[in-house]
């Protein structure tokens, strides 16, 4: 990536800024609103470093937010590397290095991963898990189930199991007696 | 006159063990079931390789196997099949960007329908696109919190003219047409509520709203 939106780096910048407090204060709760802040960009522009900067938050909600977590041996060092490779993400955005950004958020990624399987996370990777959610996400605000696939990179066997529990279809039109009749003229069925 | 499957229909049917009655109402039809070469990419191939999915996947083989669904190659259609989803992708800009909505295997299933068959597809962007394409710019202002979103009205027309009059159905309709024939067991209102529900649950678009009118009307 060599170019980002102002717009966007002004608002990814802003949610970096929010997580580096979130962490350093121990207010872990707020890290999940910052992922979806960032929801919007990533339907617009469909950049995968927008969907790493949401999973970050994300799997750093599930993983700090539990309190078995904390008392792990392992989780003073997490902390503080997170917080220098969040630090170090934000200098390089504010400096428009874009590539050196990129690469401070694999880091990222790659020490939440590392310390989830330390920690034994679930059966399922921190990563697939907030992808997942994520890509639910980008389904609810209007993208199809085959874009929100590509985006992620999970199956949409995966979205659509994770979509349907979510209030996404609350609002589709109601129910459409043209396809009732279709039906019934398709099957023969009576009335 | 074909039913051509899109991969959310088929994905719901399957995870809510509804593939058996897909077999036995297929007998009360005419037509063909039919899936794309990119619908059995994304349906079975990728959940082979997903220990969660691979049984499923293999059930919905063992349709193929006995002939209930067939496959047809939509390699013939490629270049429509481009051009339609460049379409879709170009009818809704925000800051001068066009926002790409739907991918090949949401397409692929349209060039094959011609006036009499129908696409059944669970997914909902797709099928507002050829429902209601007005229903998406609503959608896509309230989600993205933004009245930016601006519809080009000239290729909006061309995608209702190419495809809006096509027959959509969902999973739910064909398990209206699986509890009426009582495949699903003795019928009573509150099994058809379980049956709609588990849909819904396994990413059906259908709401609560009309799920109840729905049950209140034909259960």
């Amino acid at each position: 990536m060599d170019y980002m939106d102002e717009e966007v780096r002004r608002d990814v910048l802003s949610v970096l800024r929010g997580a580096y407090s979130a962490v350093k204060g121990k207010q872990f709760s707020q890290l999940h609103s910052l992922s979806n802040r960032i929801i919007h960009s990533i339907s617009v522009y469909q950049e995968k470093v927008l969907l790493d900067v949401a999973i970050v938050m994300y799997s750093l909600n599930k993983l700090l937010e539990e309190e078995k977590f904390q008392r792990k041996k392992a989780m003073p060092r997490f902390l503080k590397e997170v917080l220098s490779s969040l630090d170090d993400a934000i200098e390089d955005l504010e400096e428009r290095k874009f590539k050196k950004f990129e690469n401070k958020v694999h880091d990222l990624l790659n020490e939440v991963e590392g310390f989830s399987r330390k920690v034994r996370f679930y059966v399922q990777d921190v990563l697939d898990y907030a992808r997942i959610k994520k890509g639910s996400k980008l389904y609810e605000h209007g993208l199809s189930l085959g874009v929100a696939s590509k985006i992620t990179g999970m199956s949409k066997w995966e979205l659509m199991e994770a979509s349907g529990g979510t209030i996404v279809h609350e609002e589709v039109a109601p129910i459409s007696e043209k396809r009732i009749r279709l039906v019934r003229k398709m099957f023969k069925l009576e009335g | 006159m074909a039913i051509y499957f899109d991969s959310s229909t088929l994905i719901s049917l399957a995870l809510t063990c509804n593939l058996p009655h897909l077999k036995e109402i297929k007998t009360l039809y005419d037509g063909d079931f039919v899936m794309t070469k990119t619908v059995h990419n994304e349906t079975i191939d990728k959940a082979m390789r997903i220990e969660r999915f691979k049984y499923e996947a293999y059930r919905l083989k063992s349709l193929l196997d006995d002939g209930v669904i067939i496959v047809k190659d939509d390699k013939q259609y490629a270049g429509r099949i481009k051009e339609l989803m460049n379409l879709m992708n170009s009818c809704f800009y925000i800051r001068d960007r066009p926002l790409k909505l739907v991918q090949p295997g949401e397409v692929s299933i349209i060039p094959f329908a011609k006036k009499n068959d129908v696409l059944a597809i669970d997914e909902r962007t797709t099928r507002f696109f050829i429902e209601s394409p007005e229903e998406l710019l609503d959608l896509l202002r309230h989600k993205l919190h933004t009245t930016r979103i601006v519809p080009d009205e000239g290729n909006l027309a061309r995608v209702k003219r190419e495809i809006g009059k096509l027959n959509v159905i969902r999973s739910t309709e064909l398990a209206l047409v699986a509890y009426e024939k009582g495949f699903v067991g003795n019928k009573n209102k509150d099994l058809f509520n379980g049956l709609l529900w588990a849909l819904k649950l396994n990413g059906c678009a259908i709401s609560s709203k009309e799920i109840r009118n729905y049950v209140n009307k034909y259960g």
